[in-house]
Formats: C-alpha cells, sequence, structure tokens
C-alpha cells in the first residue's frame, strides 16, 4: 500500500494555546479521507501544515514523501489544491485563469475545465472577482480537474455554497475521484456532503485524533442507544461515549454491541430498561462521537 | 511558466502602468514645455541663471518615481496577500525563490521600462537647448529620484508580503528612512559620492522580502 | 526558500545604520544648540580686541582689559566700523593712528571676506562665463555663451547651443602659449553680472600652475602667476575689494593663507597658523588700519588681529566652544553614529563619528535591559544581547523590530 500522505508526531502550538501533541495519521493512495471536527479543533490548521504554509512546532508531515516545507515542484505540480472559500486570483477571467495555469502543467486537461464552466451562466471574460460564490467554487473546480493531480486537498469546500452547489461540486468531485484513483484529503463543515463521499474519516477533537476509522466502519457499528434508566450518572469510557439524559430517558452512542452496552451500564448497579439502538447518519455519528457542545 | 508568471503580474498590473505613462508623460512634457517657454524669454539669462546657480529643470518628476515603485507594488501584492491567495502562487510547480523572484523582477523591469523611456525622453529634450553640462546636471541630479523609485518598491514588496500587520508597522519605520535618503535636497552632483552606498541598500532591498515570504510560509501570525 | 539567516541579518545591518543615523539626527535636533560667539572687532584707536556679546536683552561692550563701555562709548573706539555713526553724530575724527582719513576713503579700504569649508566641496557644473574685463561702459554684460574648462577650453555659444569653434580656438591657442596644460584641476571666479568689476578666473593647470584667464577687449588675457615657483596652490578664493589691491585670497595645501596682489600677483602671506580648508571657516573685517580674521574650529573661535600692509599679527584671543546638550548626551548614548550631511560639505556623504568611549556604557545599558527583558520572548539571547553592545541603541531598535526565524 503507498503511503500518500505521511504525518508524525505533529505539535502546534498558537501561543499558549495547544493544538495538538503528537498527532500521527497517515493516507493511503486511491482513499478519500474527510477531515471532521468541530470549529476551532484545526482543520485548516493541518491542511497549512501539510502544503506547507504552516510550520508545527514539531513534528514533519511528508506527501509523496517530500517533507512538507521543501516541497519539489514536481511534487506540487501533483497536488490540487483548494483553499477555504474557493479563493482564486480573481483579478482574472475565466480565459485568463486557465491560460495562466494551463502553462505550469503539461499534462493540462484544457477541456475538463470548459466542461465545467459550459453550465455556469458566464461569459468567458466575466471577472472572477464579479462572480458569486458558488461559480467560484465551479472555477476553482474545473481548475483542479484539469490540472488532473494525484492529491487533492480541499479546505472547506462546501463554505459559502448552496445546496444546490455544493451538490453539484460533491457529484462532479466524486465522479472525478472514484474514475481516476485519485487520494484526497479534505475538509468540510457540512458533514451530509461527506458521508457520500468519505473513505476514511478523522475526527478531530481538541488536541488530538479522537477516531480514524473507515467511513463505513462507522456508518455500520456505530450506534446510538436510548434506555430508561433511575442511575444518577454513567462513566465515560472507550465504550459508553457522551452518555447523557434527554427529558425522561438516556442516550449513549457506541460502537460495541447492544449486549456489551447492557453489560457495560449495569455493571455499577444501575438499572437499565428498554434499550433501544439506532443506526447512525455520520452527522449523528460526529455528534455522538464529539458531543454537542 | 515564467511566461505565465509575468502574465498574472501583467494583468494585475496593466491599468497602473496605463495610468504612470500617462502621468510620466504629462510631467516629462510639462518640464519641457516651460522650460522651452523661460528658454525663448531670454535664452542667455536663462542659461547664466542655470550656471550661476547649478539649478535643475527635472524637479517636477522627483517624487514620481518613488509613487510608481510604491503604487506597483501594491497592485502586485495586495491581490496576493488579500485572502491569502499568495499560497495558491507559491503552489505553483517551481522554485519559490524563482517565483518570488519572477513577481519582483516584473516590477523590477516595468519600472525600469517607465523610468529609462521617461527619463531619456526628458535628457533628449533638453538636449536640445542645453549643452551636455547642463543636462547632466539635470541627470545627475535626479538619478537618486530614479533610484529611490526602485528602492520604494522593493521596500514596499517587502512590507507588503509580511504576514503581520505590526510587524508591516515596523518595517516601515527604517523603509521610510531608507527612502528620505534619496529625496535630500542636493545640490546636483552632491549625491555622487552616496550613489554607491544608495546602490547597495537598493540591491539588499531585493533580499529583503523573501524574509516576509519566510515567514509567510511558516504561518505566522 | 533558503538563506533565511543571511536575510535576516541584512535586514537587522540594514535597520542598525538606519537608527545609526536617524536616532542621533534626532537627539541632535532636540538637544543641539548653535555654537554662540560675541561680535569681536580690534579697535583702531585702543588697539585691542573689543567684544560685543548679547544675552537675552542686555548688551555687554567691553574692551579685552574687560572695561565695559556704553554704545557711544563703542562706536567711537571702531571708528572704523561706526564711521556713519559717528558722522551722523559729528564725532567722528579727523585722523586716526596718526592720519588723516575721509570716509570715501574708510569705505574704499575696507572688506569682508569668508571663507567656509562648503567653497571647496561643492559640485561643479563645470561651465563659467566669461565676462569683458574692460567693458565700454560701467555694467557688465553677459557674452551670451558659456564656456568649459576641463580636457581644453570651449565656448558655448547659447542661441544656437552649439561650440562657438573660433572664440574656443583662439582662448585655446593662448592658453597654449602662455604654457598653460590640460587638464585644468579647478577654476575659480566670480560668475555674475552683479559685480563690481571683472577679474576673470584663476585656474590651476594640470601641473598645479595657477593661472590668471581673462577676456580683455574681447581678447585673452592669461598670465601665469607663478605663485606655483614659491607655494603648493591649494585653492584661489576670488575677493574683489573696492580699492582694487589684491585678486583674492590663496591658501597653499599646508594651510598658509595668501593675499594675491593686483597687479602683479605677489603673494602676501597673512601670519596666521594653518588653515584646514576642509573644517575651518575664515571671516576677515578689514579696515585701512587692520583686519580682524576669525577662524572657527570645531575646538571654538581664534581672533587675529593684522596690521593692514604686510599681514603681520598684532594680536590675537580665542574663545573656546561650549559643549551643547547634543555633545553632552552624544558620548553618553552613541558611540558612533552616522551622518550623511555635513555643514562643511554640500556632498551627502556616509560619514561615521565616534563620540567617546564613556558611549559603551549606554550600549551596556542597553544589552542588559535587552536581556532582562527579552529573555522568554527571544532566541539566541547572548548573541542578539552582544550584538547590541557592540551596535547600541541603533542595534537594540533594529533587533526589536525585526522578528526572530521562526
Amino acid at each position: 500500500m503507498d503511503t500518500i500522505i505521511q504525518c508524525e508526531n505533529i505539535t502546534h502550538y498558537y501561543g499558549q494555546k495547544m493544538i495538538y501533541e503528537h498527532l500521527n495519521f497517515e493516507v493511503a493512495r486511491g482513499k478519500i479521507l474527510g477531515l471532521l471536527g468541530k470549529n476551532g479543533t484545526g482543520k485548516t490548521t493541518i491542511i497549512n501544515i501539510l502544503t506547507g504554509y504552516l510550520k508545527p512546532r514539531a513534528g514533519i508531515c511528508r506527501i509523496f514523501g517530500e517533507a512538507m516545507e521543501r516541497l519539489s515542484p514536481a511534487a506540487k505540480s501533483r497536488i490540487g489544491l483548494l483553499l477555504e472559500g474557493h479563493v482564486q486570483h480573481a483579478y482574472f477571467n475565466i480565459e485568463q485563469i486557465e491560460k495562466f495555469y494551463s502553462r505550469f502543467f503539461p499534462q493540462w486537461k484544457r477541456e475538463a475545465y470548459y466542461e465545467l464552466l459550459k453550465k455556469l451562466q458566464v461569459t468567458p471574460v466575466q471577472k472572477i472577482s464579479t462572480m458569486s460564490c458558488g461559480q467560484r467554487s465551479q472555477v476553482a473546480l474545473g481548475l483542479l480537474f484539469a490540472q488532473d493531480p494525484d492529491l487533492l486537498i480541499l479546505d472547506d469546500f462546501s463554505m459559502g455554497l448552496d445546496p444546490g452547489y455544493r451538490r453539484l461540486f460533491v457529484e462532479y468531485l466524486k465522479e472525478y475521484i472514484t474514475a481516476e484513483n485519485k487520494t484526497v484529503f479534505l475538509t468540510s463543515h457540512i458533514i451530509q456532503d461527506m458521508e457520500l463521499l468519505i473513505d476514511d474519516c478523522i475526527i478531530l477533537d481538541f488536541g488530538r485524533i479522537l477516531l480514524h476509522e473507515p467511513t463505513s466502519y462507522i456508518l455500520e457499528r456505530f450506534r446510538r442507544f436510548r434506555f430508561d434508566s433511575d442511575a444518577p450518572a454513567f462513566p465515560a469510557n472507550d465504550i459508553l461515549r457522551n452518555t447523557e439524559r434527554i427529558g425522561t430517558h438516556w442516550e449513549t452512542y457506541s460502537f460495541a454491541s447492544a449486549a456489551e452496552v447492557e453489560r457495560e451500564l449495569v455493571k455499577n448497579g444501575a438499572t437499565v430498561s428498554r434499550l433501544s439502538e439506532d443506526k447512525l447518519s455520520l452527522e449523528d455519528a460526529f455528534i455522538g462521537l464529539t458531543g454537542k457542545y | 511558466m515564467y511566461t505565465s508568471l509575468f502574465y498574472k503580474e501583467w494583468i494585475k498590473a496593466r491599468k497602473l502602468l496605463l495610468l504612470l505613462l500617462v502621468v510620466f508623460a504629462a510631467a516629462v512634457a510639462y518640464t519641457l514645455l516651460t522650460t522651452i517657454k523661460q528658454f525663448h524669454a531670454n535664452p542667455v539669462a536663462f542659461w547664466e541663471f542655470i550656471v550661476e546657480n547649478n539649478s535643475i529643470r527635472t524637479g517636477y518628476m522627483r517624487y514620481l518615481p518613488l509613487g510608481a515603485g510604491i503604487l506597483l507594488a501594491i497592485v502586485q501584492l495586495t491581490p496576493e496577500m488579500h485572502n491569502r491567495r499568495l499560497k495558491l502562487t507559491l503552489h505553483l510547480p517551481l522554485d519559490e525563490s524563482k517565483i518570488l523572484c519572477s513577481m519582483s523582477g516584473f516590477g523590477l523591469a516595468l519600472l525600469s521600462g517607465l523610468f529609462i523611456l521617461s527619463g531619456t525622453a526628458l535628457l533628449l529634450g533638453l538636449r536640445i537647448y542645453f549643452c551636455p553640462e547642463i543636462v547632466y546636471s539635470d541627470f545627475i541630479a535626479s538619478l537618486p529620484w530614479w533610484m529611490g523609485g526602485f528602492t520604494a518598491y522593493l521596500l514596499t514588496v517587502w512590507i507588503c508580503l509580511e504576514p503581520v500587520w505590526k510587524q508591516r508597522i515596523f518595517n516601515a519605520i527604517p523603509a521610510l528612512c531608507c527612502i528620505s535618503l534619496f529625496y535630500t535636497k542636493a545640490l546636483p552632483g552632491a549625491y555622487v559620492p552616496l550613489l554607491p552606498w544608495l546602490t547597495v541598500l537598493m540591491t539588499a532591498g531585493f533580499f529583503f522580502p523573501f524574509y516576509s515570504a519566510i515567514r509567510f510560509k511558516h504561518g505566522v501570525q | 526558500m533558503k538563506h533565511q539567516h543571511i536575510i535576516r541579518i541584512a535586514i537587522v545591518l540594514a535597520g542598525t545604520l538606519v537608527f545609526m543615523w536617524v536616532v542621533p539626527a534626532l537627539v541632535k535636533l532636540g538637544a543641539s544648540s548653535p555654537q554662540r560667539y560675541p561680535f569681536v572687532y580690534y579697535s583702531s584707536v585702543i588697539e585691542q580686541f573689543c567684544f560685543r556679546e548679547t544675552a537675552g536683552k542686555t548688551t555687554v561692550r567691553r574692551d579685552a582689559s574687560g572695561k565695559e563701555y556704553t554704545e557711544a562709548q563703542f562706536d567711537s573706539i571702531m571708528p572704523m566700523l561706526y564711521y556713519r555713526q559717528l558722522s551722523v553724530n559729528g564725532a567722528m575724527p579727523d585722523s586716526i593712528q596718526g592720519r588723516a582719513v575721509t570716509m570715501p576713503e574708510i569705505r574704499q579700504h575696507s572688506f569682508t571676506y569668508r571663507y567656509t569649508p562648503v567653497k571647496t566641496a561643492s559640485p561643479s557644473q563645470g561651465l563659467y562665463v566669461m565676462y569683458e574685463s574692460m567693458p565700454r561702459r560701467l555694467t557688465i554684460e553677459s557674452p551670451g555663451d558659456v564656456f568649459r574648462m576641463k580636457d581644453g577650453i570651449a565656448f558655448v555659444d547659447i542661441a544656437t547651443n552649439t561650440v562657438n569653434e573660433e572664440k574656443s580656438a583662439l582662448f585655446a591657442a593662448e592658453l597654449e602659449k602662455r604654457g598653460y596644460r590640460f587638464p585644468a584641476q579647478w577654476s575659480q571666479g566670480v560668475i555674475s553680472t552683479k559685480k563690481p568689476y571683472d577679474e576673470g578666473y584663476f585656474s590651476l593647470d594640470a601641473e598645479g600652475k595657477l593661472f590668471h584667464i581673462k577676456m580683455v577687449n574681447g581678447r585673452p588675457f592669461i598670465r601665469d602667476t607663478r605663485a606655483s615657483d614659491t607655494v603648493e596652490v591649494a585653492y584661489f578664493d576670488m575677493s574683489l575689494v573696492a580699492d582694487k589691491r589684491f585678486y583674492g585670497f590663496l591658501y597653499d595645501t599646508s594651510g598658509g593663507m595668501y593675499m594675491v596682489e593686483s597687479p602683479g600677483y605677489r603673494l602676501i602671506k597673512a601670519e596666521l597658523p594653518p588653515i584646514d580648508l576642509k573644517r575651518d571657516e575664515v571671516m576677515i573685517m578689514a579696515n585701512m588700519f587692520f583686519w580682524t580674521v576669525s577662524v572657527t574650529t570645531p575646538e571654538g573661535r581664534h581672533y587675529y588681529a593684522l596690521e593692514n600692509r604686510r599681514l603681520g599679527k598684532v594680536d590675537e584671543t580665542f574663545i573656546a566652544a561650549t559643549p551643547d546638550g547634543w555633545s553632552k548626551s552624544a558620548k553618553w548614548l552613541f558611540p558612533v553614529y552616522l551622518t550623511f550631511e555635513n555643514h562643511n560639505s554640500e556632498y551627502l556623504k556616509p560619514a561615521l563619528t565616534f563620540t567617546a568611549w564613556t558611549a559603551w556604557a549606554g550600549n551596556l545599558a542597553a544589552a542588559v535591559l535587552f536581556v532582562l527583558f527579552a529573555r522568554r520572548k527571544r532566541k539566541n539571547l547572548l548573541r542578539q544581547g552582544g550584538y547590541i553592545l557592540i551596535a547600541g541603541i541603533a542595534g537594540l531598535i533594529a533587533i526589536l523590530i525585526t522578528p526572530d526565524e521562526n
């Protein structure tokens, strides 16, 4: 298995505030990895570190085996970068920006770009700065398709997009990456979008990785359990996650089976009744793992 | 790839360049016309006044190179710093130093073209009415101003590329002092002993933006 | 991107140089005050230096012995200066120094002359105007051309902006005949139509010979002054005086000052200590009996009284310069400072000035403060502190405003 992205022992602080300590993860070739986390857990920070725009206090990331700070031009040409907010050189118009980027990439696929833009209600000489956020997202995506990189790094691709464009973006992306065996590293704050897309999922908590598992594993195994109990509290551990009382009944989340959960709940002498289990969407799973607050 | 980088800078700077061309042409024309008018009013008195007072005629051009340098740097760099688009630029598959060099190289080339064009037009125009000594006087008196334009450009790039606002102000303080060195009131030729040092300063200024860029790369906030 | 370290060093060095210039300049702006000297004139009546000093609203007039005078008394002991006032009051003596004097005579033989180092440190265009020295009318008229004098002499006609070959050849031939060797080192004269009369130019040729060059009746008049037979000429300063007794003052390379007599170019050496043309200011207030010569040096102002005929010294005095706020503070704050402008020169040139060893105390204080206050925030504390110890306040500011490397 080829490793495309490798992060070792990343530790970073903003001033005195710890963002992560000893973060480790890898992304294998062909995987679509989604980075999930609440606001402020450092999703963009990871992207910045990965792309060499932030020097962590300690640790190293490698992309295609090259240290992130000194990526060679060859490595950079294999990485497609989508900045938060679909930022592009907005002083160009549609034609100019294509002309600009095309010279840098020998494999440039001009038609891929124009194919995507055909559907946009824009003229070829319209400046990008005058376009809507959705239109700009299509330009940015089109440029990525034309570049045809082996690795796509997408920072919060859903930001500022209305549901239509979001769906459009996801559909195009999905089709593209599955057809071409690309590796993708992405973040989004709209988890619904990710569910359709990602193979693997990293969930970040403050200061650490909470979970790094295949999405299918999470969707299959991670369940919400509802039950009634008169116990005042339940201990938090690897089996019981985010156990809390909602009105008259209790909720807890777990990767364990119903039997294991029940065993765990009654271990401390509590009485538990009417235990039920629900399958979860990725978004619900995320909340179940990280809590609502 | 370089042509593409220059193309990007061109798109950003072309409107300003047009404006600068108009302003510089107007200043050259105004200088020449007022000089010609004064000359024709009384050629002998005008020449003798110049010889007696070691006076110059290029005064209208004084701060134009400075303004051109600062504006060009702002026009080139502000779009890069807005939304941190410089990330996209530095992510291009080309050595980062070469990317930065070609950006400031483009600016310097544009300024050189503008300065050489307007300077030559001005001096050739003056040469029709004055002997080489007087034209040289105009040249040597205005040389520091043109050099100041290049230096102001480079130092503004240095300031603009700096990712932290507070640090930009800290950079601006010595930068302003350096620039003022090029615009001290002095007789034509008075700058001659200082010119080599100003050249050193100008050359050193070429490397300053890299420090800001490295800080940008390190994500300093 | 590489070489972060070297670029940071370059930025800190450039910043240090900038602040080595700007910070002392600001302190100087606030703390320096111009050196004030009393008005000093040698009295031909009491044959002593007389002083007039104004402090606030009171003016003290005294002689060298300390005796104080009223304004009227002061006028009367200095008739060569206040002759008009004395004459209005009817108090002008008929004779001074045993010699009958008239007002026109006094005026005729009085002159002032001033040398400042700027005169020999100014850029020149290398263009001059050759006036007619014997004009048909009294006024001096413009010839309608200018001339250059470096590798040869050439007159440029103003109306056509072309060389007047004929006139140039005429002067060139005469210069050649008189032994002038190009390239010229310098030429000195008065370029103005408002001067009382014209004496053309004095020019030092390639061999160090001083020539007098002027135009008389449209023809070149060129003479070797033969000054170089006796002295090594450093500078000539033309001075057009009413009695046309001399052409001006000649300075030799060892600081001697000479009056160049007219006509004949005889050199009369003024009995003065050597004058440093790069540093000293000379002021002469002369009358028919005595010259009051002041030579201002950085240490203070020397006054000499010379008798008018042979320029022999009859008296001298000295007033020391008083240190101002700037020089007092500089010797504690700035061991070395940088300037670009210099009141002794029109040229802009970087110059490092050393003040005093005591100023390293200021550096030490800056370094200690830095190490104490920046120890949590800064890397390479000792190395940076060491730099501040050497580069002082300027180095401290440069380091504080230049961020550390990541």
